[in-house]
Protein backbone atom coordinates (compact mmCIF):
# COMPACT_ATOMS: atom_id res chain seq x y z
CA UNK A 1 0.00 0.00 0.00
CA UNK A 2 2.80 2.42 0.81
CA UNK A 3 4.37 2.39 -2.69
CA UNK A 4 1.05 3.42 -4.13
CA UNK A 5 1.06 6.72 -2.26
CA UNK A 6 0.95 9.58 -4.73
CA UNK A 7 3.27 11.84 -2.70
CA UNK A 8 6.99 11.00 -2.94
CA UNK A 9 7.91 13.28 0.01
CA UNK A 10 5.32 11.55 2.16
CA UNK A 11 6.64 8.18 1.02
CA UNK A 12 10.21 9.18 1.86
CA UNK A 13 9.09 10.47 5.24
CA UNK A 14 7.17 7.30 6.00
CA UNK A 15 10.12 5.17 4.95
CA UNK A 16 12.44 7.14 7.20
CA UNK A 17 10.03 6.84 10.12
CA UNK A 18 9.44 3.13 9.61
CA UNK A 19 13.11 2.30 9.22
CA UNK A 20 14.13 4.69 12.01
CA UNK A 21 16.79 6.21 9.79
CA UNK A 22 18.55 9.29 11.15
CA UNK A 23 18.10 12.68 9.61
CA UNK A 24 21.08 14.02 7.68
CA UNK A 25 23.41 16.24 9.61
CA UNK A 26 22.28 19.84 9.70
CA UNK A 27 24.26 22.36 7.75
CA UNK A 28 25.24 24.48 10.67
CA UNK A 29 28.65 26.01 10.39
CA UNK A 30 30.76 24.78 13.23
CA UNK A 31 33.68 26.44 14.90
CA UNK A 32 36.04 24.92 12.35
CA UNK A 33 34.43 26.78 9.47
CA UNK A 34 31.75 26.12 6.87
CA UNK A 35 30.46 22.59 6.25
CA UNK A 36 32.75 20.34 4.29
CA UNK A 37 30.26 19.89 1.53
CA UNK A 38 30.05 23.63 0.92
CA UNK A 39 33.82 23.88 0.65
CA UNK A 40 33.79 20.95 -1.74
CA UNK A 41 31.02 22.61 -3.71
CA UNK A 42 32.91 25.85 -4.17
CA UNK A 43 36.14 24.05 -4.99
CA UNK A 44 34.82 21.47 -7.42
CA UNK A 45 31.74 22.92 -9.03
CA UNK A 46 33.45 24.42 -12.08
CA UNK A 47 35.48 21.33 -12.94
CA UNK A 48 32.42 19.10 -12.53
CA UNK A 49 30.34 21.35 -14.74
CA UNK A 50 33.07 21.15 -17.35
CA UNK A 51 33.07 17.37 -17.06
CA UNK A 52 29.31 17.27 -17.47
CA UNK A 53 29.46 19.65 -20.45
CA UNK A 54 31.91 17.35 -22.19
CA UNK A 55 29.48 14.49 -21.67
CA UNK A 56 26.14 16.12 -22.47
CA UNK A 57 27.38 19.08 -24.59
CA UNK A 58 24.88 21.45 -22.97
CA UNK A 59 25.74 23.96 -20.24
CA UNK A 60 22.32 24.33 -18.53
CA UNK A 61 21.89 20.57 -18.36
CA UNK A 62 25.42 20.21 -17.02
CA UNK A 63 24.75 22.75 -14.27
CA UNK A 64 21.57 20.95 -13.29
CA UNK A 65 23.43 17.65 -13.15
CA UNK A 66 26.13 19.01 -10.85
CA UNK A 67 23.60 20.68 -8.57
CA UNK A 68 21.57 17.48 -8.31
CA UNK A 69 24.66 15.42 -7.53
CA UNK A 70 25.70 17.75 -4.71
CA UNK A 71 22.17 17.78 -3.33
CA UNK A 72 22.02 14.00 -3.39
CA UNK A 73 25.39 13.81 -1.67
CA UNK A 74 24.23 16.14 1.09
CA UNK A 75 20.95 14.34 1.61
CA UNK A 76 22.61 10.96 1.82
CA UNK A 77 25.72 11.74 3.84
CA UNK A 78 25.07 15.06 5.52
CA UNK A 79 27.27 18.11 5.56
CA UNK A 80 30.44 16.79 7.14
CA UNK A 81 31.01 13.96 4.62
CA UNK A 82 32.81 11.86 7.20
CA UNK A 83 31.12 8.72 5.92
CA UNK A 84 32.36 9.24 2.36
CA UNK A 85 35.74 7.66 1.73
CA UNK A 86 36.55 9.59 -1.45
CA UNK A 87 34.18 12.51 -2.13
CA UNK A 88 35.88 13.39 -5.40
CA UNK A 89 35.41 9.93 -6.83
CA UNK A 90 31.85 9.97 -5.55
CA UNK A 91 31.14 13.21 -7.37
CA UNK A 92 32.73 12.08 -10.63
CA UNK A 93 30.73 8.86 -10.53
CA UNK A 94 27.57 10.79 -9.73
CA UNK A 95 28.08 13.22 -12.60
CA UNK A 96 28.83 10.37 -15.00
CA UNK A 97 25.71 8.47 -14.04
CA UNK A 98 23.53 11.58 -14.11
CA UNK A 99 24.92 12.53 -17.52
CA UNK A 100 24.08 9.09 -18.82
CA UNK A 101 20.54 9.45 -17.52
CA UNK A 102 20.23 12.89 -19.09
CA UNK A 103 21.43 11.58 -22.45
CA UNK A 104 18.95 8.73 -22.21
CA UNK A 105 16.10 11.13 -21.50
CA UNK A 106 17.22 13.35 -24.35
CA UNK A 107 17.26 10.42 -26.74
CA UNK A 108 13.77 9.42 -25.66
CA UNK A 109 12.52 12.98 -26.07
CA UNK A 110 14.04 13.29 -29.53
CA UNK A 111 12.26 10.12 -30.55
CA UNK A 112 9.03 12.10 -30.21
CA UNK A 113 10.12 15.66 -30.93
CA UNK A 114 12.80 16.18 -33.51
CA UNK A 115 15.43 18.83 -32.75
CA UNK A 116 15.02 22.16 -34.44
CA UNK A 117 16.32 22.24 -37.98
CA UNK A 118 19.36 24.44 -38.35
CA UNK A 119 19.92 24.78 -34.63
CA UNK A 120 23.35 26.34 -34.34
CA UNK A 121 25.58 26.14 -31.29
CA UNK A 122 25.90 29.22 -29.14
CA UNK A 123 28.46 31.80 -30.07
CA UNK A 124 30.31 31.27 -26.81
CA UNK A 125 30.59 27.59 -27.64
CA UNK A 126 32.10 28.34 -31.02
CA UNK A 127 34.57 30.92 -29.78
CA UNK A 128 38.12 29.90 -28.94
CA UNK A 129 37.71 26.68 -30.86
CA UNK A 130 39.93 25.98 -33.79
CA UNK A 131 38.65 24.22 -36.86
CA UNK A 132 40.49 21.05 -35.85
CA UNK A 133 38.86 21.05 -32.43
CA UNK A 134 35.42 21.61 -33.88
CA UNK A 135 35.98 18.74 -36.28
CA UNK A 136 36.96 16.39 -33.47
CA UNK A 137 34.00 17.45 -31.32
CA UNK A 138 31.62 16.92 -34.22
CA UNK A 139 33.09 13.48 -34.74
CA UNK A 140 32.66 12.66 -31.06
CA UNK A 141 28.93 13.32 -31.38
CA UNK A 142 28.81 10.20 -33.55
CA UNK A 143 30.01 7.99 -30.71
CA UNK A 144 27.82 6.14 -28.29
CA UNK A 145 27.26 7.59 -24.84
CA UNK A 146 29.56 5.05 -23.24
CA UNK A 147 32.32 5.58 -25.80
CA UNK A 148 32.17 9.32 -25.33
CA UNK A 149 32.24 9.04 -21.55
CA UNK A 150 35.21 6.73 -21.62
CA UNK A 151 37.16 9.15 -23.81
CA UNK A 152 36.27 12.12 -21.61
CA UNK A 153 37.27 10.32 -18.43
CA UNK A 154 40.43 9.02 -20.05
CA UNK A 155 41.72 12.07 -21.90
CA UNK A 156 40.30 14.99 -19.91
CA UNK A 157 39.86 13.68 -16.37
CA UNK A 158 43.11 11.71 -16.75
CA UNK A 159 41.65 8.66 -15.01
CA UNK A 160 43.23 5.28 -15.40
CA UNK A 161 41.37 2.37 -16.93
CA UNK A 162 40.78 0.90 -13.49
CA UNK A 163 39.40 4.17 -12.15
CA UNK A 164 37.13 4.53 -15.15
CA UNK A 165 35.91 0.99 -14.61
CA UNK A 166 35.04 1.79 -11.00
CA UNK A 167 33.28 5.01 -11.92
CA UNK A 168 31.23 3.43 -14.69
CA UNK A 169 30.78 0.14 -12.83
CA UNK A 170 32.07 -1.97 -15.66
CA UNK A 171 35.08 -4.20 -16.01
CA UNK A 172 38.49 -2.91 -16.93
CA UNK A 173 38.40 -4.94 -20.12
CA UNK A 174 35.17 -3.24 -21.11
CA UNK A 175 36.79 0.15 -20.64
CA UNK A 176 39.78 -0.87 -22.75
CA UNK A 177 37.71 -2.28 -25.59
CA UNK A 178 35.29 0.65 -25.53
CA UNK A 179 38.13 3.15 -25.79
CA UNK A 180 39.72 1.17 -28.59
CA UNK A 181 36.49 1.09 -30.59
CA UNK A 182 35.86 4.79 -29.97
CA UNK A 183 39.29 5.74 -31.28
CA UNK A 184 38.77 3.52 -34.30
CA UNK A 185 35.52 5.29 -35.09
CA UNK A 186 37.14 8.67 -34.74
CA UNK A 187 39.98 7.65 -37.02
CA UNK A 188 37.45 6.59 -39.59
CA UNK A 189 35.56 9.87 -39.37
CA UNK A 190 38.62 12.09 -39.27
CA UNK A 191 40.35 10.19 -42.02
CA UNK A 192 43.50 9.44 -40.08
CA UNK A 193 45.32 6.30 -39.27
CA UNK B 1 50.03 8.60 -27.76
CA UNK B 2 48.67 8.56 -31.26
CA UNK B 3 47.68 11.58 -33.25
CA UNK B 4 43.98 10.93 -32.75
CA UNK B 5 44.46 10.73 -29.03
CA UNK B 6 46.31 14.03 -29.03
CA UNK B 7 43.59 15.66 -31.07
CA UNK B 8 40.92 14.31 -28.75
CA UNK B 9 42.78 15.58 -25.72
CA UNK B 10 43.24 19.02 -27.23
CA UNK B 11 39.64 19.33 -28.35
CA UNK B 12 38.33 18.33 -24.93
CA UNK B 13 40.58 20.83 -23.19
CA UNK B 14 39.49 23.59 -25.55
CA UNK B 15 35.82 22.78 -25.04
CA UNK B 16 36.22 22.64 -21.27
CA UNK B 17 38.11 25.93 -21.34
CA UNK B 18 35.03 27.64 -22.74
CA UNK B 19 33.21 27.04 -19.49
CA UNK B 20 34.28 29.76 -17.10
CA UNK B 21 32.98 30.93 -13.76
CA UNK B 22 31.37 33.94 -15.40
CA UNK B 23 29.26 31.71 -17.62
CA UNK B 24 27.88 29.70 -14.74
CA UNK B 25 24.57 30.82 -13.37
CA UNK B 26 24.20 31.73 -9.73
CA UNK B 27 23.62 28.67 -7.58
CA UNK B 28 23.54 28.18 -3.84
CA UNK B 29 25.37 25.45 -1.95
CA UNK B 30 23.36 22.28 -1.41
CA UNK B 31 22.95 22.91 2.31
CA UNK B 32 20.95 26.07 1.71
CA UNK B 33 18.91 24.58 -1.10
CA UNK B 34 17.94 21.50 0.89
CA UNK B 35 17.08 23.56 3.97
CA UNK B 36 14.72 25.71 1.95
CA UNK B 37 13.10 22.68 0.44
CA UNK B 38 12.66 21.12 3.88
CA UNK B 39 11.08 24.24 5.30
CA UNK B 40 8.25 24.13 2.82
CA UNK B 41 7.66 20.42 2.59
CA UNK B 42 4.91 20.20 5.26
CA UNK B 43 2.34 22.64 3.96
CA UNK B 44 0.90 20.16 1.46
CA UNK B 45 0.08 17.73 4.28
CA UNK B 46 -3.04 19.79 4.91
CA UNK B 47 -4.55 18.40 1.72
CA UNK B 48 -4.51 14.68 2.69
CA UNK B 49 -5.37 15.64 6.26
CA UNK B 50 -8.48 17.47 5.10
CA UNK B 51 -9.37 14.56 2.83
CA UNK B 52 -8.98 12.13 5.74
CA UNK B 53 -11.23 14.24 7.95
CA UNK B 54 -13.84 14.47 5.22
CA UNK B 55 -13.71 10.72 4.64
CA UNK B 56 -14.06 10.09 8.36
CA UNK B 57 -17.16 12.25 8.52
CA UNK B 58 -18.58 10.52 5.45
CA UNK B 59 -17.97 6.99 6.72
CA UNK B 60 -18.85 7.57 10.38
CA UNK B 61 -21.60 10.15 10.56
CA UNK B 62 -22.16 9.58 14.30
CA UNK B 63 -25.09 8.13 16.31
CA UNK B 64 -28.52 8.26 14.75
CA UNK B 65 -30.88 10.89 16.06
CA UNK B 66 -33.73 9.62 18.33
CA UNK B 67 -37.31 9.68 17.13
CA UNK B 68 -38.96 13.03 17.67
CA UNK B 69 -41.15 13.18 20.73
CA UNK B 70 -44.71 14.28 19.88
CA UNK B 71 -45.70 17.51 21.52
CA UNK B 72 -48.89 16.98 23.46
CA UNK B 73 -51.34 19.72 24.11
CA UNK B 74 -51.08 21.34 27.45
CA UNK B 75 -53.53 19.94 30.06
CA UNK B 76 -53.83 19.01 33.63
CA UNK B 77 -51.48 16.39 34.86
CA UNK B 78 -52.90 12.90 34.97
CA UNK B 79 -52.46 12.49 38.73
CA UNK B 80 -53.67 15.92 39.73
CA UNK B 81 -56.59 16.00 42.20
CA UNK B 82 -59.84 17.30 40.72
CA UNK B 83 -62.35 17.08 43.51
CA UNK B 84 -63.72 20.58 42.91
CA UNK B 85 -64.54 21.08 39.23
CA UNK B 86 -65.09 24.76 39.78
CA UNK B 87 -61.41 25.22 40.46
CA UNK B 88 -60.45 23.87 37.01
CA UNK B 89 -59.77 26.72 34.68
CA UNK B 90 -60.04 26.23 30.97
CA UNK B 91 -56.62 26.28 29.41
CA UNK B 92 -57.78 26.63 25.83
CA UNK B 93 -59.13 30.09 25.08
CA UNK B 94 -62.28 30.41 22.99
CA UNK B 95 -61.72 30.30 19.29
CA UNK B 96 -63.52 33.53 18.63
CA UNK B 97 -63.56 35.86 21.54
CA UNK B 98 -66.54 38.11 21.62
CA UNK B 99 -66.01 41.42 19.93
CA UNK B 100 -68.76 43.83 20.84
CA UNK B 101 -67.89 46.20 18.04
CA UNK B 102 -68.35 43.58 15.29
CA UNK B 103 -71.69 44.09 13.44
CA UNK B 104 -71.50 40.76 11.54
CA UNK B 105 -72.27 38.63 14.55
CA UNK B 106 -75.84 37.50 14.56
CA UNK B 107 -77.40 35.79 17.57
CA UNK B 108 -79.41 33.45 15.30
CA UNK B 109 -77.05 32.42 12.55
CA UNK B 110 -73.89 32.11 14.61
CA UNK B 111 -70.60 33.11 13.14
CA UNK B 112 -70.67 34.08 9.54
CA UNK B 113 -67.72 33.34 7.22
CA UNK B 114 -65.31 36.17 6.91
CA UNK B 115 -65.72 38.56 4.07
CA UNK B 116 -62.45 37.61 2.50
CA UNK B 117 -63.44 33.99 1.87
CA UNK B 118 -64.14 33.25 -1.77
CA UNK B 119 -67.74 33.01 -2.86
CA UNK B 120 -68.99 29.77 -4.47
CA UNK B 121 -68.54 29.78 -8.21
CA UNK B 122 -71.21 28.59 -10.52
CA UNK B 123 -69.63 26.30 -13.09
CA UNK B 124 -72.74 25.66 -15.10
CA UNK B 125 -71.99 26.36 -18.74
CA UNK B 126 -73.85 29.23 -20.19
CA UNK B 127 -76.10 28.43 -23.06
Amino acid sequence: MIPALPFPPLLAWLRRVLTDAPEPTRAAAGPSGPPAINELYHARRLSLVRLAVLMVDDLPTAEDIVQDVFTALYRKHGADLRAVADPHAYLVAGVTNAARSALRRRRTARAYVAPAVGAAPAAEDEALLGEGDREVLRAMRGLTHRQRQVLVLRYWSELSEQEIAEVMRVSRGTVKSTAHRALSVLRGILGER
Amino acid sequence: MTDVEQRVRGALEARAGQITVERLRFAEPPTIVVTRRRSRRWWWLTVPAAAAVAAAFALFPGPAEPDPVPILPAGPPAGAPSSDPSLIRPTVPPAFPPTPSSPTVSPHSGIEPPASSPAPVDVTPVG
